[in-house]
């Protein structure tokens, strides 16, 4: 039987991002971390969410200020842009960062 | 981009934009338009509009087919500057072919020329050398573009354009007809492809209503 973790092992764990540690959010992230900019249906078929369950994570994403939700039109069509912000950029990074060290700490240990 | 999964992934997303068969259409049907001005012997000014027409068949393509399918990205500037540039380094490489083919081709040539000419000079009938397997060494270069493209963006149907490309420059060659001919038939079989992989793009990659239910639901 494997040994246990030793306890603190999985702080970097609980110290993770929740906004970012979502499935979802976290593809929407990674996605928006990986291009400049994308509108809505970019995302809605990169990540396979519904229309109303991405609708409701950028909104979570926007509301910690991870992203920016800019509409315009674009040749009388409305077009959606999202954006990753500074500080999401930063917290991506540092979830990435988290991730890998947790990750990687108990690998060495197995 | 830190990583190589970051970069791979970047690359993958950025190379669905190559598969909707605009670049091959657009190419394929300059290049056709090219080839038809030229056999008809149309004014060259008439390829002044070959451009525009370039341009606007990729704008309304992308955005009536690609961007309602697969979604608006913005890449990296990097990113669209290393692809361009991969491909630029690999044209050049081929262009490099095309001279140094060409060169050594002419060289062969004089010199076999140079011994009809001493030959015509001792009155005996010697056949004049051939400078249309110039053709050859031209649809090589164009079949090596290509190919290296289709490496490049990791597409097969552009081997299969570069060996029809080869095949009608040897047709060409061997049926002696003027070289803007396999020109042309390069640009529609290329066009064709771009028809093909548009049609399966078209089937994969239905098209989403995304912003209408955005707007609903913010």
């Amino acid at each position: 039987m494997s040994e246990l973790p030793e306890s603190g092992d999985f702080k970097p764990i609980a110290d993770l991002d929740q906004v970012i540690h979502a499935p979802a959010r976290l593809a929407i992230m990674t996605m928006l971390y990986v291009v400049q900019g994308a509108d809505f249906v970019f995302l809605q078929k990169q990540t396979g969410l519904t229309r109303g369950n991405l609708s409701s994570h950028l909104s979570k994403l926007e509301a910690a200020g991870y992203i920016t939700v800019e509409k315009k039109f674009v040749e009388r069509v409305p077009r959606t842009l999202l954006k990753l912000t500074p500080v999401g950029s930063e917290a991506f990074q540092k979830y990435r960062q988290q991730m890998q060290e947790a990750l990687g700490r108990n690998e060495t240990k197995s | 981009m830190e990583t190589d999964d970051l970069s791979k992934l970047e690359s993958r997303v950025y190379r669905l934009y190559t598969s909707d068969g605009a670049y091959e259409f657009v190419v394929g049907s300059g290049l056709a338009l090219y080839a038809l001005v030229r056999i008809l012997g149309l004014n060259p000014l008439t390829l002044l509009v070959l451009p525009v027409y370039l341009l606007l068949v990729r704008m309304v393509w992308r955005t009536r087919i690609t961007y309602p399918r697969l979604g608006y990205a913005r890449f990296r500037s990097e990113l669209r500057k290393r692809e361009r540039q991969a491909i630029l380094r690999w044209t050049l490489f081929s262009l490099g072919i095309l001279v140094i083919g060409l060169v050594l081709f002419m060289s062969w040539k004089f010199w076999k020329l140079t011994r009809a000419v001493q030959a015509m000079n001792q009155t005996t009938q010697a056949p004049m050398p051939d400078f249309s397997g110039a053709k050859l060494i031209g649809g090589a270069a164009l079949t090596v573009v290509l190919a290296g493209v289709g490496y490049r963006i990791k597409a097969t149907r552009f081997y299969v354009v570069a060996v029809l490309t080869f095949l009608f420059y040897a047709a060409s060659y061997f049926l002696k007809v003027d070289a803007i001919y396999a020109l042309g038939a390069t640009g529609v079989a290329l066009t064709i492809t771009g028809l093909i992989q548009a049609r399966r793009f078209v089937r994969e990659n239905p098209r989403l209503e995304g912003e209408v239910a955005d707007e609903r639901a913010s």
